[in-house]
C-alpha cells in the first residue's frame, strides 16, 4: 500500500482560496482506520471466545478418563457416553466421500480446463457450478433423500453410510472442480507446448507434466473440501443419520458395512446439544473438541502443502 | 507478390501453397506460397505481428491447439498434405520438432527432460545412449554430464535453451522449427546457439523465426521476408513479401519494402 | 496413421504405441467429460426431486393457502401451511446476521486490503478463512450455550431459544465469506486509481471512500448477496439456537420479535427429518415444498448477484 507521509502543514504553498482543513480530515482518517482495525479484532475476538468456550467446557470431559470417551458408545448416562461410533462414522464418511469426490472432481476439472477450455459446454458448467455453490447444503440433503435413500435403496440400503458418503461427495464436488481448475490454470502454458512439441497426446501432456505440477494445489483444495464435508450436519440429518448407534459398521463383508446405519461427530454433537442436561452439553463440547482437532489437522496439512508449493515456485 | 521460383536446387521438404490462417475472424496470414529446401537454414524475418510465428506453427500443427485457429490452403511435407484428416498431429510433431521463444524445460531432471520424449515415442534402442548423443549434438554434454539428476531449471537461460534443442533433437526429427530461440538470451548464449545451428544445418532442415537481421544473415541460406498489410498495431493480415537466398535478400532485394527493412530504414 | 507421413531416415528405430495412446486419449475424454456432466446432473436432480414432491404436495394443499395463510401448523390435527411464517422468520434471522456481517466484514476487508502490512495480511487472511471453516454445529453450540445467556442477562424477555442469538452468531459465521470476497474485490482495484486520488490531495480514507470502494462496488455487493444466500440457507445455527416455534402472522408484528423462538424454513426441514416421516406422507412432501421455496429464494439471490457483477463490473483495461 502506498504510504502518505504526514504532510508538513506549515508549508505556505497552498493558496488562501483553499481551506484544506487537514487536521479534521486526518482525525476522520484516524477514526476510520481504527474502526477497520476494530472490525478485524472483533472477528478474531469472537473466534477466540468460541474456541475458548468450547475448550474450557469440553477439554476436561475429553481428557477426564482418556481415552474412554473416545472408545465408548453413546449412552443414556452422560458420564459413560463416548464418541466411538460417531468418530468411526466420520472416518467412514471421510473415506467414502474422498473416494467418490476426488476422482470425479479432479477428472471433471481436468476435462473442463484441459480438454474443453473455452467451449460452450465449459462455460455452461462453470455457471452451473457457480449456482451450485450457493445452494444450501440442506437442499443437497433433500436431493440425496430422494435419490440415494429412496430410489437407490436396493444398492445403498437406504439410510446408510454409503448414502451419506455419496451425499457429501455431491456437496463438495463443485469445490473440488473449482480447486482443480485453478491449480491447472496456474501451470504455465509453455510446459504444455513443450510436451506437445515432442510428440505427445493431450492426455500424456496432462498426466506427465501438468498434473504433477498442479498436484499440491489440487490436494490443498481437496483437503479443504473434505474438511468442509465432515463438518456438515444438515444434509446428514435429512437423509436420516441416526443419533444413537451402539455398533460399528462391519468391515467384512464390506458391503454390509457400506449399507449399515451410521452416525457422525456433528450429528452426535447436535444430539447432545439438544438435550437439556448440562452433562450432555459438556459431552457436546468434548465431541466438538474432537471434531475441531480433526479439522485442524486437515487444515494444517492443507496450509503446509500450500506453503511448500509456494516455496518451490519461488526457487 | 510472392516469389516462388525454385531458387535452390536441393529437394523441397515443405511446400506451402496459397496458405491463409485465421484466428476466429481475424486474418493473420494470407496467400503464402513457399518452398523450404532440405538441409539448410531458412530464416523468417519481418516486424512483429506479420505472421511469421503463425506460419511456423502451421508446420507442426501447433496451431491446432489454439482455439479458433483455421488454416486454408495446403502445406505438403515430402508430398503428404499436412492437414489431411488421416495425419496424426502427434506423430507429425515427432518428425517436426520445435524450439520456443522462451526456454521451456520440463521442471524435472536434465536427464528426464531428454529421456521423456524418447520413451514416450517408443524408441527401440538404448535410451541412455541417445540422451548422451542428443546432449552432445546440442553442445551441452560437457556442461551437464556430472549433474544429469539435477533439476533442469537450475541451468542458466542459455543452457536451458540448448537443453530444449537437445530435447527436440532427441526424437530424431526431420525438421527443426525455431521460434525466436535467442530472443530471451544474452549475446554470449546467443552466439553459442548460433554456432550450434550452423553445425546442425548439415543434418537437419531448420526453419528459424528471428527479429534479428544480423542473425538471419549469419546463419541462414534462405530468407523469407514478411510484412503485414496495414503495419498499424498489427491489425492487418501478414503476407510474404519476398523469398530468396539470404545473399540475394540482403544484397540485391527485388522489393523496395525488403530493401528498406534489411537496410534498417523500415517504418 | 504415421504411414501417411513421409518416413524420415530414422523412422525404423521408433515404435510409438500411437493406437494405444489414441485409445486412452478417447477414454479419458469420455470418462472425464461424464464427470463434468455430473455437476449438471446434480442441478437437474435437485430441481427434479424438489419439483416432483412439491407437485404432490400441492395436490393436497392449494397453492394460495401455501402462499397466503398466516399460520404454519403442519404437524397439528388441523394443519395449516402458511409458508410466509417460515419465510418471515428466515428473513428476520438473515437480516440480523447481515447487520453483523456486512459492516464488520466490509471494514475488516478494508483493513486487510488497505491498511494491514503485507506480513500481517498474510497472517490475518488465513485466520479469517479458519473462521469460515468452523462447522455450523459449533456455531450453534456457541449461540445456545454462550451467547443466549449473555443476551438474557442484558435484555429482558429473551427466551432460551430466540432469533436474536441465532442471527448474531450466524452473522459471525458468514462474516468471513463477506470479508474474504469483498477483500478480493477491493484488492483488485488497480493501484493507479489510488495514486490518482492521492495525487489530487486526498487522504487515505477519502481515497478509499471515494475511489476504491466505488471501484469495487459490484464485487462488494455480490459478496453481501452471497452472504445473504448463506444466511437464508444456514441450518444448524437456527435449528439449535432459534427453536422450532412457528409464529402466526399477526398485525401486531409479534412474529418479528427477535427475543422469541421462531422456526425457519431450514429448521422445519430438520424437525421433520428427525421425526423419520414416512415416504408419501404429507409431512414428507411438505419438506420438499419448503425446500423448493428455499431453493428458489437462494437461486434468485444468486441471479441478482450475478446480474449485479456483470452490470456494474468495472473493467480496468
Amino acid at each position: 500500500m502506498t504510504q502518505i507521509d504526514q504532510v508538513d502543514q506549515s508549508t505556505p504553498a497552498s493558496p488562501s482560496r483553499f481551506q484544506a482543513n487537514l487536521a479534521q480530515r486526518y482525525r476522520a482518517d484516524q477514526i476510520f482506520q481504527t474502526a477497520a482495525l476494530l472490525s478485524v479484532l472483533i472477528a478474531l475476538f469472537v473466534l477466540i471466545m468460541l474456541l475458548g468456550d468450547v475448550f474450557i467446557t469440553g477439554f476436561p470431559r475429553f481428557i477426564q478418563d482418556f481415552p474412554s470417551f473416545l472408545l465408548s458408545y453413546p449412552s443414556r448416562r452422560a458420564a459413560q457416553a463416548g464418541i466411538l461410533s460417531p468418530l468411526v462414522g466420520t472416518i467412514w464418511l471421510l473415506i467414502l466421500t474422498g473416494l467418490f469426490a476426488i476422482p470425479t472432481g479432479v477428472g471433471a476439472g481436468i476435462f473442463l480446463e484441459e480438454f474443453a477450455a473455452n467451449t460452450r459446454l465449459a462455460r455452461l458448467i462453470e455457471i452451473n457450478i457457480g449456482n451450485l455453490a450457493a445452494v444450501p447444503s440442506i437442499i443437497y440433503g433433500l436431493l440425496a433423500l430422494q435419490v440415494f435413500v429412496r430410489w437407490m435403496e436396493p444398492i445403498t440400503g437406504g439410510r446408510s453410510v454409503l448414502a451419506g458418503g455419496l451425499t457429501l461427495a455431491l456437496l463438495i464436488l463443485p469445490i473440488i472442480i473449482v480447486a482443480t481448475r485453478e491449480a491447472l490454470r496456474s501451470v504455465p502454458n509453455s510446459i504444455r507446448q513443450a510436451g506437445f512439441a515432442v510428440g505427445t497426446t493431450r492426455w500424456q501432456v496432462v498426466r506427465d507434466h501438468v498434473l504433477p505440477i498442479a498436484l499440491p494445489g489440487i490436494l490443498t483444495g481437496t483437503i479443504l473440501a473434505l474438511s468442509r464435508a465432515i463438518g456438515e450436519t444438515a444434509p446428514l440429518i435429512t437423509i436420516g443419520a441416526l443419533t444413537f448407534i451402539a455398533f460399528l459398521p462391519p468391515l467384512s463383508p464390506i458391503i454390509e458395512g457400506l449399507r449399515s446405519p451410521f452416525t457422525a461427530l456433528p450429528i452426535q454433537t447436535y444430539n447432545w446439544i439438544s438435550r437439556p442436561q448440562p452433562e450432555f452439553q459438556n459431552n457436546a463440547a468434548a465431541a466438538i473438541v474432537m471434531l475441531l482437532i480433526v479439522l485442524l489437522l486437515m487444515n494444517a496439512t492443507a496450509i503446509y502443502l500450500r506453503n511448500r508449493t509456494q516455496k518451490i515456485r519461488n526457487d | 507478390m510472392a516469389l516462388t521460383a525454385a531458387l535452390v536446387d536441393t529437394d523441397t521438404v515443405l511446400s506451402v501453397e496459397n496458405l491463409s490462417v485465421y484466428y476466429d475472424r481475424f486474418l493473420a496470414l494470407t496467400q503464402v506460397y513457399l518452398n523450404i529446401p532440405q538441409r539448410c537454414v531458412t530464416a523468417f524475418i519481418g516486424s512483429s505481428g506479420c505472421g511469421k510465428s503463425t506460419l511456423l506453427r502451421c508446420f507442426n500443427r501447433m496451431n491446432d491447439l489454439t482455439m479458433g485457429c483455421r488454416v486454408q490452403g495446403k502445406i505438403s511435407y515430402r508430398g503428404t498434405d499436412l492437414y489431411a484428416p488421416r495425419v496424426d498431429p502427434v506423430e507429425l510433431r515427432r518428425q517436426i520438432g520445435m524450439v520456443f521463444q522462451k526456454p521451456n524445460p520440463f521442471p524435472k531432471s536434465i536427464y528426464e527432460n531428454i529421456a521423456y520424449p524418447i520413451r514416450i515415442n517408443g524408441y527401440q534402442g538404448d535410451v541412455e545412449e541417445l540422451v548422451e548423443q542428443s546432449l552432445r549434438d546440442a553442445a551441452l554434454w560437457d556442461e551437464v554430464k556430472d549433474k544429469l539428476k539435477q533439476n533442469a531449471l537450475s541451468l542458466s537461460g542459455g543452457q536451458q535453451q540448448r537443453l530444449c534443442i537437445a530435447r527436440a533433437l532427441a526424437i530424431e526429427p526431420d525438421i527443426l522449427l525455431m521460434d525466436e530461440p535467442c530472443s530471451a538470451l544474452d549475446p554470449i548464449s546467443t552466439a553459442r546457439i548460433e554456432d550450434l545451428i550452423k553445425q546442425l544445418r548439415t543434418q537437419y532442415t531448420i526453419i528459424i523465426v528471428t527479429h534479428n537481421m544480423q542473425q538471419a544473415s549469419r546463419i541462414s541460406q534462405m530468407t523469407a521476408f514478411f510484412n503485414s498489410s496495414s503495419g498499424e498495431a498489427g491489425a492487418g493480415a501478414g503476407y510474404l513479401v519476398e523469398y530468396g537466398t539470404t545473399e540475394q535478400i540482403f544484397t540485391d532485394p527485388r522489393q523496395d519494402l525488403t530493401r528498406d527493412y534489411v537496410s534498417g530504414r523500415f517504418g | 496413421m504415421s504411414e501417411n507421413l513421409a518416413t524420415s531416415r530414422t523412422a525404423s528405430r521408433w515404435k510409438p504405441r500411437r493406437k494405444w495412446s489414441q485409445w486412452s486419449e478417447r477414454l479419458v475424454y469420455v470418462l472425464f467429460g461424464a464427470f463434468a456432466l455430473l455437476s449438471i446432473a446434480t442441478t437437474a436432480g435437485i430441481i427434479a426431486s424438489l419439483v416432483f414432491e412439491a407437485i404432490e404436495f400441492f395436490k393436497a394443499v392449494p397453492f394460495t393457502h401455501f402462499l397466503f395463510d398466516g399460520e404454519w401448523t403442519p404437524l397439528f390435527a388441523n394443519p395449516q401451511y402458511g409458508i410466509l411464517v417460515l419465510i418471515s422468520a428466515t428473513l428476520m434471522t438473515a437480516a440480523i446476521a447481515l447487520c453483523v456481517a456486512i459492516p464488520l466484514g466490509l471494514m475488516a476487508a478494508i483493513y486487510l486490503s488497505e491498511f494491514a502490512a503485507p506480513k500481517l495480511r498474510r497472517w490475518l487472511k488465513p485466520s479469517l478463512e479458519l473462521l469460515a471453516g468452523i462447522p455450523s454445529v459449533v456455531h450453534g453450540y456457541f449461540a445456545l450455550i454462550f451467547v443466549t445467556p449473555i443476551l438474557q442477562a442484558l435484555i429482558p424477555g429473551v427466551e432460551v431459544f430466540n432469533a436474536l442469538s441465532a442471527g448474531l452468531v450466524m452473522g459471525i459465521a458468514i462474516l468471513p465469506t463477506v470479508a474474504s470476497l469483498s477483500e478480493d474485490a477491493i484488492f483488485a482495484v488497480p493501484q493507479s486509481l489510488r495514486q490518482g486520488a492521492y495525487a489530487l490531495g486526498t487522504t487515505r480514507r477519502e481515497a478509499i471512500q471515494n475511489v476504491v470502494l466505488p471501484g469495487a462496488l459490484s464485487g462488494i455487493v455480490a459478496s453481501c448477496i452471497l452472504g445473504m444466500a448463506r444466511a437464508v440457507g444456514e441450518t444448524m445455527i437456527v435449528t439449535i439456537a432459534a427453536g422450532q416455534n412457528p409464529r402466526p402472522i399477526k398485525p401486531d408484528l409479534s412474529f418479528l420479535d427477535p427475543r422469541l423462538s421462531v422456526q425457519t424454513m431450514t429448521s422445519f426441514i430438520v424437525q421433520v427429518s428427525q421425526g423419520d416421516a414416512p415416504v408419501n406422507s404429507i409431512e414428507y412432501k411438505t419438506i420438499f415444498a419448503v425446500g423448493m421455496t428455499l431453493f428458489i429464494i437462494t437461486l434468485l439471490l444468486n441471479i441478482i448477484s450475478f446480474w449485479f457483477v456483470n452490470r456494474f463490473r468495472e473493467s480496468y483495461e
